[in-house]
């Protein structure tokens, strides 16, 4: 399930697409990509009528534009003949069409920039998140293509066993490091009545631990896992905390934790951390 | 793909349910009159064990249609945002109201009612009292809450057909919590326990249709109504069924059940006329508050506090056979309601059915008893009830012209039975070929014939208690299928909302401007340079 072959790459024709072309081929050294798709969304609402206006002059149509500007941005990256790499522009300003069209090719993995040098420049990706089916890497402005330090958090759902088998296919590839993470999470129920959570934390840590065995025993690769025990702070914060800490490069999430909240479309921590997180690479697997 | 001529199914669906019908009748036809034993315990076991979980089922039904049409949820159109309605609200309405006609009301249309009068669950016979309630327990078995379950299916079925494009079968609707694996085994299963629900249930309704035309030819010309006649029938009106699906005269039955609705609707005028008009109006009202008012009280009652066996005969058995052929209403409704959002879809469906189901049971059930109230002895309740086949024509025949009026009295049951049947064998049709509704001519003839079989081997077996068992059994493990499919439906309601909600949110307009205004003005400045 591992086999990244077939990319998408939505591309915004900002300074990003550069960065995540160089990305991709880095990406592409380890794994040897049978299919690169750039894909592009023309927003039709956003463009003035002036501009709009000059379109006749040039004598091609706004996609066929578009097509050719995307193209000489991967001819630059990927040298001039590429017959592996496709372009497909969505006009109209039609995000179902997109997402059916989307759904049809049967992505391994999707490629979205997150910026945060603009405020609201990334609801475009969040939004695609939600609405696709498929594996996600999310790449900051500040990217840098290097996989020596692979965050991987746990919390032995069944997309547990996905991100692990993803992270171990990278690390492998690029000789990179996995760090397990694992954040304790206190019931509410205990709260009204307990004082003190110690004693419940040494138990809900016990239990970690000895799951964590299994996966060690079904994944031998796997060093041990880091504990997140900080009642006081909500686990996103915690964990990017460590992400910090670590100086990771990559983060590798499940869609959805143990409580899947369909309301979100995907798990509560990988929704905070795609909103908060403005300097790491996040990957979420679908 | 090349398309199959003759079979074109779904193997995993259509053999098991195959091999169950037939190892139904052959049980059947083997142990002969013995089965009438079987089928009463069978049925007194269901209902006085389980009879709490179809009561429970039927109320979370109704409570869920309502909430979802009033919630946020009201407002996803089905087939999409831009899905446009293939019928005018008008026309929709009137389909609403066929899917509502059938064998059921014109055989329990008189019959139920007086017989609560007659025979009522507790206090006195015949009493003013007993009137009210009957009327009131006639319209809780066919009020809001068979329409809720009926409700629930289509919708399922048209939401996960027209909006997340899945096949046209029951198992799509549990994708949201099984996923891919309803391809697998378990939605075979599922699609397995709609086909034998869609089937007896359909049977019930046949068998009962064919015991009326029998009742009907006996009250007219003497024909003895017995099991033998009602199946040699039986034999018959399948056949020519079957020859019209054969032959493909679609049309024929697309005019029969056209022209259905209208003969009820003019033997319903022909009563409100020549019967007591002021009456029917008047209980019409009364009855309709009367069952608002009570709905909690009447639908909630368990026989908790009294010998049980009533409620098993009556109230339980409505509620299995709706939920047995609820397949096969659903996915009439969810054809016709494209285009239509889930509020208009969720009140038309619980009203509009409802309130002609009620205004039939009061002109027919209603005058009835309002007759017999003004004679001594009570003599026209007593041969009503003595017979439910022949209720509809001994009414008749307190009104001028009664030969007339029964005999198109049978001929719509006829014709009723030809298209229930016609219909019928297309929605199995279309669960045991995956959800094609396409499939080769034969497949249908072939079901067409397998719930005449049913039917047939039903009435010899027991005759109205077999009818009854088939559906009651059928029916619950049905019932959790539904339930599931509540909250299945549920959430696949909640993602397609959050989608829209998602898909809805503005974009980063400014920047985005700027750089394709960058891209245009970069190829109109090359332009002219190469000019």
């Amino acid at each position: 399930m591992n086999k990244l072959k077939k990319i998408a790459l939505f591309v915004d024709l900002s300074e990003m697409d550069s960065l995540m072309l160089d990305y991709i081929k880095s990406l592409d050294d380890f794994f040897d990509f049978q299919e690169l798709y750039l894909i592009h969304f023309i927003q039709m609402e956003g463009v003035s009528k002036e501009i709009l206006d000059l379109l006749p002059s040039l004598g091609k149509p706004l996609t066929a534009l578009i097509e050719e500007e995307v193209r000489e941005s991967a001819v630059e990256f990927f040298g001039r003949k590429n017959e592996n790499i496709k372009v497909y522009i969505q006009p109209e300003n039609d995000l179902e069409a997109l997402i059916e069209w989307f759904e049809k090719e049967k992505f391994d993995l999707a490629i979205l920039g997150l910026k945060a040098s603009h405020n609201g420049s990334g609801i475009f990706s969040r939004k695609i998140i939600r609405l696709n089916n498929c594996t996600t890497l999310f790449l900051p402005e500040t990217v840098k293509p290097k996989f020596d330090r692979i965050v991987v958090p746990v919390d032995f759902s069944t997309y547990s066993d996905k991100v692990i088998q993803m992270a171990q296919s990278i690390a492998s590839q690029a000789k990179g490091e996995i760090y397990p993470v694992h954040a304790l999470k206190v019931g509410i129920q205990y709260f009204p009545f307990i004082q003190n959570t110690d004693e419940i934390k040494s138990t809900l840590e016990k239990e970690a631990r000895a799951n964590f065995k299994k996966y060690q025993s079904k994944y031998p690769f796997l060093k041990d896992m880091a504990i997140l025990g900080n009642q006081e702070e909500k686990i996103s914060i915690q964990l990017y905390k460590y992400i910090e800490e670590i100086d990771s490069d990559l983060i590798i999430i499940g869609q959805k934790g143990r409580t899947g909240d369909s309301e979100l479309l995907i798990g509560s921590v990988a929704e905070k951390l795609i909103s908060n997180d403005k300097d790491y690479p996040i990957m979420v697997v679908k | 793909m090349i398309k199959k001529k003759y079979f074109d199914i779904h193997k995993p669906v259509f053999w098991p349910a195959t091999v169950l019908i037939v190892i139904f009748i052959t049980i059947t036809l083997v142990v002969g009159q013995p089965m009438e034993d079987v089928f009463q315990g069978i049925k007194a076991f269901i209902t006085e064990k389980t009879g709490w979980a179809f009561i429970i089922g039927v109320n979370v039904f109704i409570i869920f249609c309502f909430y979802i049409g009033f919630s946020k949820y009201g407002k996803i159109k089905l087939g999409g945002k831009q899905a446009e309605t293939e019928f005018s609200t008008l026309a929709w309405f009137s389909m609403l109201f066929s899917a509502g006609m059938g064998i059921g009301l014109l055989f329990w249309g008189v019959a139920e009612p007086v017989s609560h009068y007659a025979n009522p669950p507790s206090g006195e016979s015949f009493s003013i009292p007993s009137a009210t309630r009957a009327m009131n327990l006639s319209f809780l078995h066919w009020g809001f809450h068979a329409w809720a379950i009926y409700a629930v299916v289509a919708l399922s079925l048209a939401f996960f057909s027209y909006n997340k494009k899945l096949p046209l079968t029951i198992r799509s609707v549990f994708h949201p919590v099984l996923g891919d694996k309803i391809y697998g085994w378990m939605g075979d299963t599922i699609d397995v326990f709609a086909v034998l629900a869609t089937l007896f249930g359909l049977a019930t309704s046949l068998g009962l249709g064919v015991k009326q035309i029998s009742g009907g030819l006996f009250f007219l010309f003497g024909l003895p109504n017995t099991a033998g006649v009602q199946i040699m029938l039986l034999i018959g009106i399948t056949l020519v069924a079957t020859i019209s699906v054969f032959s493909g005269i679609e049309k024929g039955v697309k005019f029969l059940s056209e022209w259905n609705v209208r003969i009820a609707g003019i033997l319903l005028l022909f009563v409100l006329i020549v019967g007591p008009t002021l009456f029917i109006f008047k209980s019409f009202i009364q009855n309709f508050g009367n069952y608002i008012d009570n709905i909690i009280s009447v639908s909630t009652w368990a026989e908790a506090y009294q010998e049980e066996g009533w409620q098993g005969d009556w109230t339980l058995f409505y509620w299995a056979w709706w939920i047995s052929w609820s397949p096969f209403v659903g996915m009439f409704i969810a054809r016709v309601s494209k285009g239509r959002t889930i509020r208009e879809f969720i009140f038309g469906v619980l009203l509009v059915p409802t309130i002609l189901t009620f205004f039939w049971l009061t002109t027919l059930g209603g005058s009835a008893i309002y007759l017999d109230m003004q004679q001594e002895g009570h003599q026209l309740a007593e041969t009503i009830v003595a017979d439910e086949s022949t209720a509809l024509f001994v009414f008749l025949n307190e009104f001028p012209f009664s030969t007339l009026g029964s005999l198109i009295g049978i001929l719509l049951v006829t014709s009723f039975f030809v298209t229930s049947s016609d219909s019928g064998s297309l929605v199995i049709d279309t669960i045991t070929a995956g959800g094609k509704t396409d499939a080769p001519v034969g497949q249908r003839i072939f079901w067409a014939l397998s719930q005449g079989a049913v039917a047939a081997v039903l009435i010899f077996g027991g005759g109205l208690v077999a009818l009854q068992t088939a559906a009651i059994s059928t029916g619950l493990p049905f019932l959790f299928v539904l339930l599931f499919m509540v909250y299945s439906l549920y959430k696949g309601l909640k993602i397609e909302y959050a989608r829209t909600v998602v898909i809805g949110k503005e974009h980063d307009r400014k920047n985005y401007e700027k750089r394709l205004s960058d891209v245009i003005l970069k190829n109109l400045a090359k332009k002219k340079k190469n000019e």
